[in-house]
């Protein structure tokens, strides 16, 4: 059979037939990687939509959050200002827990508020999805970094930028 | 083809998917697209975000604003419903003609008449106290806003007061956010071209010709609105040479003016051993506009604010700043309080070695402020460059 087709003219030549085929082959391979990689590449462009998308959720909950009403006509960010001034912030979380396990876009997460004068070094945590900060006034006119953090909270440690 | 040869297919196969493997690793690994990358939605996902931002302002704003109120009516409250008015430039004077006793301003005075009855002169008129008020409130939130790190203009909010104390803040000019760019980084702005219409002002050398009786049409009441150009003007807000919080608006003419001192006094400082941390740095400006271009309208806030025609210019096209070709500048970093009189006798020569296309003198000073300097043919730089003087009344 071999020496057939090796004898008969117009058919390929039997070893040329598997070059031909590791080339064909090999180009397969390389159609099957790259389609892998459009997959890949759709697949992480859909990520960072809902990682904007998470970033909007957490900006909007962190702006709800500062107009919670209070008493006296007050607001969330009176009583922060309060109580940063006071550096008591026990009843902040105790309402920040209440608000953000309410909310229905931030459900199944764990969240975190943070307030000081810098910001968060983020890589000392682990697994943050998305987080928001905000500028409030105090009193004394200094501005003051509320920060929400959402995400899987494993917090190694904790440090201005 | 003999079995060697099929060898070397196979490793030019291998070699051949390793280079795939490497180079999809490559694409999507190592080359990984930032998480703001180019990806469908982007745009719209960073206007929505932009959104949340602005509202971020607002509540700053709004926060501001009620600790503002609330500071302004303690700080009145403690000097007696008087407030201390501060000039643009830095100085101070009482509001009270009275005066103040022991430190405490006096409501009232008595007087003997010449019945020698005591009559009871109030010094105290509460129709200006909301006035007072609007004034606290300007100097408390101005400092808020001059605090937050992103430019918000100050001096930008028409009041009105309504009931007892509630403010309604109208703002003159918009904020202003760049969708597109990322806000955590700290990019200084660059100055642009804008057109900006400048209402004539009334020529005060030649008085306007009395037309004949006859002429004058009485049939229709029109509105006579004064005569604007568009002129070509340089928005420099936001940028090293424009205070922060400032509106910065220029005439062409002007700016370029404006940039040729700066080049100087850079040279100058040197010269003069005058430390400055614009020389450590390139891009650092040396000088600050205080106050450039002013409209009307804003001139009359200013006037709300202190109406002292011996501070501050009676709202009118006559204004210099109105013009467009006139600044308030000190050095940067410093403030007219902390400038001294070797800083300003520096600052004056530092503008007035300016020179402009045609060789004169590029910008005069106006001889009562050590900080207020004209150029391009503004009436005080025309009689200036007359009399061959460089600072004039």
């Amino acid at each position: 059979m071999y020496k057939m087709f090796k004898a008969k003219k117009g058919f390929v030549a039997s070893d040329e037939l598997w070059g031909l085929l590791i080339v064909t082959l090999f180009f397969v391979i390389l159609l099957l990687v790259f389609s892998v990689g459009k997959v890949l590449g759709l697949w992480k462009s859909q990520k960072q939509v809902e990682a904007s998308l998470q970033d909007f959720t957490a900006d909007y909950n962190l702006n709800q959050f500062l107009s919670i009403p209070m008493e006296e006509n007050k607001n969330m960010a009176d009583l922060i200002n309060e109580r940063y001034l006071k550096n008591d912030d026990r009843k902040i979380s105790e309402i920040a827990q209440q608000f953000f396990r309410d909310s229905y876009t931030l459900k199944g997460l764990d969240y975190d508020i943070i307030i000081g004068e810098k910001s968060i070094n983020y890589v000392d945590f682990v697994n943050i999805f998305t987080s928001s900060e905000i500028l409030i006034p105090l009193t004394t006119k200094e501005p003051v970094i509320v920060e929400l953090i959402v995400g899987e909270m494993r917090i190694i440690t904790v440090g201005p930028k | 083809m003999d079995k060697k040869a099929y060898a070397l297919y196979w490793y030019m196969f291998m070699f051949g998917i390793f280079l795939s493997i490497g180079a999809f690793f490559y694409y999507y690994t190592i080359n990984e697209t930032p998480v703001d990358g180019d990806y469908i939605g982007h745009f719209q996902l960073k206007i929505i975000k932009s959104l949340q931002g602005g509202e971020k302002v607002l509540i700053y704003i709004d926060q501001s604003a009620k600790y503002s109120l609330q500071q302004a009516i303690y700080e009145l409250a403690k000097n007696g419903g008087f407030s201390t008015v501060i000039g643009d430039e830095g100085i101070s004077f009482e509001t009270n003609e009275c005066g103040k006793f022991n430190g405490v301003n006096i409501w009232y005075k008595l007087k003997k008449d010449e019945e020698g009855n005591i009559i009871k002169i109030p010094c105290f008129d509460e129709k200006l106290l909301a006035d007072n008020l609007g004034y606290k409130f300007d100097e408390n939130f101005n400092q808020y806003l001059i605090n937050y790190p992103s430019n918000i203009l100050t001096n930008n909010y028409d009041y009105e007061f309504k009931g007892s104390l509630e403010i309604i803040g109208r703002a003159r000019e918009p904020l202003i956010f760049d969708i597109l760019k990322d806000e955590t980084k700290a990019v200084m702005k660059k100055p642009t071209e804008i057109k900006i219409p400048i209402e004539f002002r009334e020529k005060e050398s030649k008085p306007a010709e009395e037309k004949p009786k006859e002429e004058i049409k009485t049939e229709k009441p029109v509105e006579v609105k004064p005569p604007t150009e568009a002129k070509d003007f340089i928005d420099f807000t936001g940028t090293d040479l424009c205070q922060k919080g400032t509106q910065c608006k220029l005439t062409k003419e002007a700016y370029g003016l404006l940039s040729e001192a700066e080049r100087i006094a850079k040279q100058k400082l040197k010269q003069y051993g005058i430390r400055s941390a614009c020389l450590e740095r390139e891009d650092s400006s040396c000088l600050e506009v205080t106050s450039a271009y002013r409209s009307i309208k804003e001139q009359e806030s200013i006037w709300k604010r202190n109406p002292n025609s011996k501070m501050v210019c009676p709202p009118s096209p006559k204004c210099p700043h109105t013009t467009g070709n006139v600044v308030d500048i000190r050095f940067d970093g410093k403030t007219f309080a902390t400038m001294t009189n070797t800083d300003w006798v520096v600052l004056e020569q530092i503008m007035t070695s300016v020179k402009n296309d045609k060789g004169e003198i590029g910008w005069v000073r106006y001889a009562n402020e050590e900080w207020h300097f004209e150029c391009c043919g503004t009436p005080r730089y025309a009689r200036a460059k007359e009399k061959g003087v460089i600072a004039i009344v």
